[in-house]
């Protein structure tokens, strides 16, 4: 294991900062906790562990996210003890109902907010359960919680911005340098239509989505901070842009016969070398070549349509760098899109929510059946780790790492809290005793490694010392605490391998069902925040698909290509929609009834039947197109149309013998 | 043995602690010899399996010791 002893004892510098950052931030809120008298110091101090992290925006919105849901939290433990106080097994239906509802709501929200609902879930059980016994505490139980965690996050992010701050925003931009990078070698492995395309497409759209999950970090990091989170959407939408471009250009490059291809290729071989990692191009002057290039009398058709796409593929590029460099400087660019959107899967929050309800339903009957006292601490770990990592896809894993910082905080928890700590008196000795071994744990913190068991450490070490003003020592309480927290986290890994949403085959089916719908959207969604919409939906849909489906060596018509056609087929439709709102004169009836009629289309199950049922429409949208005044516009939206009528008749022929479609 | 709480350095435990670990160990040596036969590939869902397997293991613990 030369991982776990580098991590233990031969850190690196930003490591040790960590550590120490987290250990001052708890020392500071102990020493505030016990000198203002609060019921439970301990919970300031585990605030601290739990808020902590290696840059200084994501504890901020970290600790906001958990101030938001603890009040919620504290408010719903108050009236549900209010409502339910007489009838504790209501209470705890009404308890496992609320966790499951909280579960769901986080799981759908896909974003750093969605630690508010796992706290608002929570919340409610850590004051309700000790409060069932005797109702009238609820509201002591209740201030006593949010004012102690109000304390742990103000100190956490008071030494978190004080001492050795790093910030996220530095980071977002060697990020969005990497994405940018990653972008340009998509584009051209798409534009010379190659295998490895796949790989591009998935590592770029990887990318940009990591980069859009560091975005709500950096709001929180002064002006700079916010003016790159706004920048970082912009990016993302020129990206996307023109990731869509170069696919298109592909596509009609495929039209083109032999000799029309050989008189083409020297301007495609310019943009390729333009789109190489080291060279510099003047982009607009290039899209203005093309563009001219494409206005000589002798091309005609394709080759002229070839060569706008290419021109327009350039002009986004070039847009792209700026975006680029507008983030590096911290400018925002006016105008900015809504942020990326993402896949919203109501069906798997259901189930996760079931599964948190499940297992503490579980363990409150074995509460309520057995009387053990020591087993509301079983029931209120399960819930914590139920609803916190519900949403990872490697859930069942993380538990057991989480148990095995258990195994490790029992034996330590014993010899500092019921062999050390009774024969030493004062804050500072106690900070000695429980200093020494957090360290350790905040060291593993900060490694990846070891980083959900270090911190399964440390809380546990923390609950079961349970430092206080005058201190209690007993040995039977502490087994017995130990006992529940075994049970609990063992309960809740156990509902992690039984309910399990691994069927590829329905995850997939889900995922085609979900772009389907956004398809048929797509042919009415205002045009401003679509590429971002559609986009970034696409972008999270395929990783997951691809996450789902390795690709099969000779694997036919797989989900994969299933996505990348629909991907196809909405790139077109939001480029032909685009072309048309460019134009000057809008088409009227004929592009209202076009649309309408594809999104009738793609809503219903397809099959070879339906193959020619978009000809008439598109018949009638090109003939409209065709009487208008000739522009560059128009041309595009033209080829745009018939590349939408070849991808609806690729789709049908795909979905053949499928009777129920894809859904 | 019965079912009586064990004396441990003056803790009183719970005998069903003990059953339990007792069985977890058999389930796990159960488990281990359904590898060995081959049967385990019959099995839908693992997880499942082995929960219904222990329980089970546990009820004939009890059974057999706490008379």
């Amino acid at each position: 294991m030369p991982a776990l002893l580098t991590a233990f004892f031969a850190p690196s510098v930003a490591a040790v900062q960590f550590a120490l950052k987290t250990l001052l931030g708890g020392g500071l809120a102990l020493w505030c906790a016990m000198r203002f008298g609060l019921e439970q110091p301990q919970w300031a101090l585990m605030t601290v562990f739990i808020v902590a992290q290696p840059l200084s925006g994501m504890v901020v919105q970290k600790g906001l996210a958990r101030l938001l849901g603890t009040v919620v939290g504290t408010v719903m433990a108050v009236v549900f003890m209010a409502l339910f106080g007489q009838a504790p097994e209501l209470f705890l239906l009404v308890l496992a109902l609320w966790l499951g509802l909280c579960t769901a709501a986080s799981t759908l929200l896909r974003s750093a907010w969605a630690y508010a609902f796992v706290l608002a879930g929570y919340t409610v059980a850590i004051i309700g359960l000790p409060a069932i016994a005797a109702p009238l505490t609820v509201f002591d139980q209740a201030v006593a919680r949010c004012s102690e965690i109000s304390l742990g996050i103000l100190c956490a992010t008071l030494v978190s911005a004080l001492l050795w701050p790093q910030r996220v925003e530095r980071q977002l931009v060697g990020q969005a340098q990497q994405a940018w990078q990653a972008g340009r070698q998509a584009a051209r492995l798409a534009i010379l239509g190659e295998a490895e395309a796949r790989q591009g497409l998935l590592e770029v759209m990887g990318r940009i989505v990591a980069v859009d999950a560091q975005r709500e970090h950096a709001w929180f990091e002064g002006a700079r901070g916010r003016q790159r989170a706004v920048a970082v959407r912009v990016l993302s939408r020129d990206l996307l842009n023109m990731l869509r471009l170069a696919r298109g250009a592909a596509r009609q490059w495929q039209l083109l016969d032999t000799t029309e291809a050989e008189a083409l290729r020297p301007w495609r071989e310019i943009l390729l070398h333009a789109l190489d990692a080291e060279a510099s191009v003047d982009l607009s002057g290039l899209a203005a070549r093309l563009a001219e290039a494409a206005a000589e009398p002798a091309r005609v058709g394709v080759q002229q349509v070839y060569l706008e796409r290419l021109a327009l593929l350039a002009q986004r590029v070039a847009q792209a760098e700026q975006s680029v460099q507008a983030l590096a400087a911290g400018q925002a660019p006016r105008r900015a899109p809504p942020a990326l959107s993402w896949h919203r899967d109501w069906q798997s929050a259901a189930v996760y929510g079931l599964r948190s309800a499940l297992a503490f339903g579980v363990l409150a009957v074995f509460w309520v059946a057995t009387g053990w006292p020591a087993a509301s601490g079983a029931l209120l770990l399960a819930a914590v780790v139920c609803s916190l990592f519900a949403s990872r896809d490697n859930a069942p894993q993380i538990g057991v790492m989480f148990l095995q910082g258990i195994a490790v905080a029992l034996p330590v928890a014993f010899i500092a809290g019921q062999v050390l700590l009774p024969q030493v008196s004062g804050f500072v000795m106690l900070c000695l005793v429980l200093g020494v071994p957090l360290f350790f744990g905040a060291l593993g913190m900060a490694s990846p490694a070891t980083g959900a068991s270090a911190t399964s450490f440390c809380l546990h070490f923390i609950v079961l010392c349970a430092p206080q003003n005058s201190m209690r020592y007993d040995v039977a309480l502490f087994l017995n605490e130990a006992l529940a927290i075994v049970i609990g986290v063992g309960c809740a890994v156990l509902a992690f391998r039984l309910v399990l949403l691994r069927s590829p085959s329905w995850h997939g089916r889900r995922v085609l069902h979900a772009i389907r719908r956004d398809l048929a959207r797509l042919t009415r969604q205002s045009l401003g925040g679509a590429e971002n919409w559609f986009g970034g939906r696409m972008a999270d849909r395929l990783l997951l698909l691809a996450r789902h489906y390795p690709v099969a060596p000779g694997g036919t018509a797989s989900r994969w290509d299933d996505g990348l056609l629909s991907l196809d087929l909405g790139d077109e439709l939001l480029h032909l929609r685009a072309c048309l709102a460019a134009g000057d004169a809008p088409l009227g009836v004929a592009e209202q009834r076009f649309m309408a009629r594809l999104e009738q289309l793609v809503r219903a199950p397809a099959g070879a039947a339906q193959a020619t049922a978009l000809d008439e429409v598109a018949a009638q949208l090109q003939q409209a197109l065709e009487q208008a005044p000739p522009s560059i516009d128009r041309r595009l939206a033209l080829a745009a149309l018939a590349h939408v009528q070849r991808g609806w008749q690729q789709w049908c022929a795909l979905h053949e013998g499928e009777p129920n479609g894809i859904a | 043995m019965g079912l009586r709480e064990w004396a441990l350095g003056g803790v009183l435990l719970s005998p069903l602690l003990l059953y339990a670990l007792l069985a977890l160990l058999l389930t796990g040596v159960v488990r281990l010899a359904l590898q060995r036969v081959g049967a385990a590939r019959w099995i839908w869902h693992e997880a499942l399996f082995d929960c219904a397997l222990y329980v089970c293991v546990l009820a004939a613990v009890v059974a057999a010791l706490g008379r």
